[in-house]
């Protein structure tokens, strides 16, 4: 009795210590939304795209490369959506310049996928949320196939062929 | 007796699983040095032509700002350091610069710096060398020795939210005095956020 007893809770105890850490909320953040965003929400976001290649891409619109790149995500994007691709990108900027800096930034530059502010700047967290060391330093973009792995880690300018090289072979 | 203590035991290893299987561990640091560590030595020139080496300062604390002339934020950091350099000059604090950015000529860098006024050396990193020996990647990305020569401190400037504004905690100068005082910098290594060292 106390042997099935013990397999049994063994079993189950097995399968929350699994299921338990990798569970939570479901977050999807819709095309051409913007809004603030932290580590903790980020990693539930990378979760719910499960079934979609994901590029989070971070920059800020101070940095030159950053601001280089974004033709080339979003061309990415137009070109990629239907086809099960997602991109977020998590911006650097200044919360507080949420409506007089990164909205009409974003605006100007016609960036057609979904924008969050980081509002937490522990480079430590964000780098548990999204399942690698980062430096910090920035662009960076992080490339996650169907099933939420990280298979690529972009530090630096990203290019619309580095961004088919990386992701095509994950449709 | 010894299957209650089994079943616990074996509760207790299970309850450790997301530890070890969850990828709750801390992110390893991409530095190349670590604290305590002395740093590799360099023979870099500065922006006059004239040759600098890190032992060349032995004795002395140094601090070494890796920098690039184009990020807001490594450009938000310099009246700070000047700041720090007119103040601890005659406490044998030595700052040096070191711009590792592939795409920024001598003539450019040495024109932004007469500009801003710098007032301690800006070193040329030709093909970002000393910086992939450092494993450094961000820029301002801070590195203090103390004056046997070890690192103190390794990481941001201060915390700062945006690259003009003074952050809370002055890191740096914080390690500076730590280093001064032969005491240990806390924190010793602080992550930032940054731009990107453009390497070649």
């Amino acid at each position: 009795m106390l042997k099935n007893t013990t397999t049994l809770l063994i079993g189950l105890f097995f399968v929350v210590a699994i299921v338990g850490c990798k569970a939570g909320p479901t977050v999807v953040w819709e095309a051409q939304t913007v809004d603030l965003t932290d580590a903790a929400e980020i990693a539930a976001a990378i979760q719910s795209e499960k079934g979609k290649v994901l590029v989070l891409n971070f920059w800020a619109s101070w940095c030159l490369p950053c601001v280089e790149e974004l033709p080339a995500l979003s061309s990415f994007y137009e070109q990629y959506k239907g086809r099960g691709v997602t991109i977020y990108g998590v911006s650097l900027d200044d919360p507080d310049t949420l409506e007089s800096l990164i909205k009409p930034f974003i605006a100007k530059n016609n960036i057609p996928y979904a924008i969050r502010v980081l509002t937490d700047r522990d480079v430590d967290l964000v780098s548990q949320a999204v399942k690698t060391p980062i430096t910090g330093a920035l662009p960076v973009s992080l490339i996650y196939d169907r099933k939420g792995r990280l298979v690529h880690s972009q530090e630096g300018l990203i290019t619309l062929e580095m961004l088919e090289e990386f992701v095509k072979p994950l449709l | 007796m010894k299957e209650k203590l089994l079943f616990f035991t074996t509760l207790f290893v299970l309850a450790l699983v997301p530890l070890f299987g969850g990828g709750c561990s801390a992110p390893a640091s991409h530095s190349n040095v670590s604290i305590g560590e002395a740093l590799p030595d360099f023979s870099l020139k500065d922006l006059q032509g004239e040759t600098h080496t890190l032992r060349g300062y032995a004795g002395n604390v140094v601090v070494l700002e890796m920098s690039n002339i184009e990020c807001p934020w490594s450009v938000g950091a310099n009246p700070d350091l000047i700041d720090l350099q007119n103040r601890y000059a005659d406490e044998g604090v030595v700052f040096l610069g070191i711009d590792s950015h592939a795409t920024k000529t001598v003539d450019e860098i040495r024109a932004f710096t007469e500009s801003i006024e710098l007032n301690f050396p800006m070193l040329k990193d030709v093909d970002n060398v000393y910086a992939d020996v450092l494993g450094a990647v961000t820029t301002p990305e801070i590195y203090i020795l103390d004056k046997a020569g070890k690192l103190v401190y390794h990481g941001a400037f201060d915390d700062r939210k945006q690259p003009d504004e003074k952050g809370a905690h002055a890191y740096t100068e914080n390690a500076i005095k730590a280093a001064l005082a032969g005491e240990a910098a806390n924190p010793a290594e602080v992550k930032s956020w940054g731009c990107t060292i453009k390497r070649k």
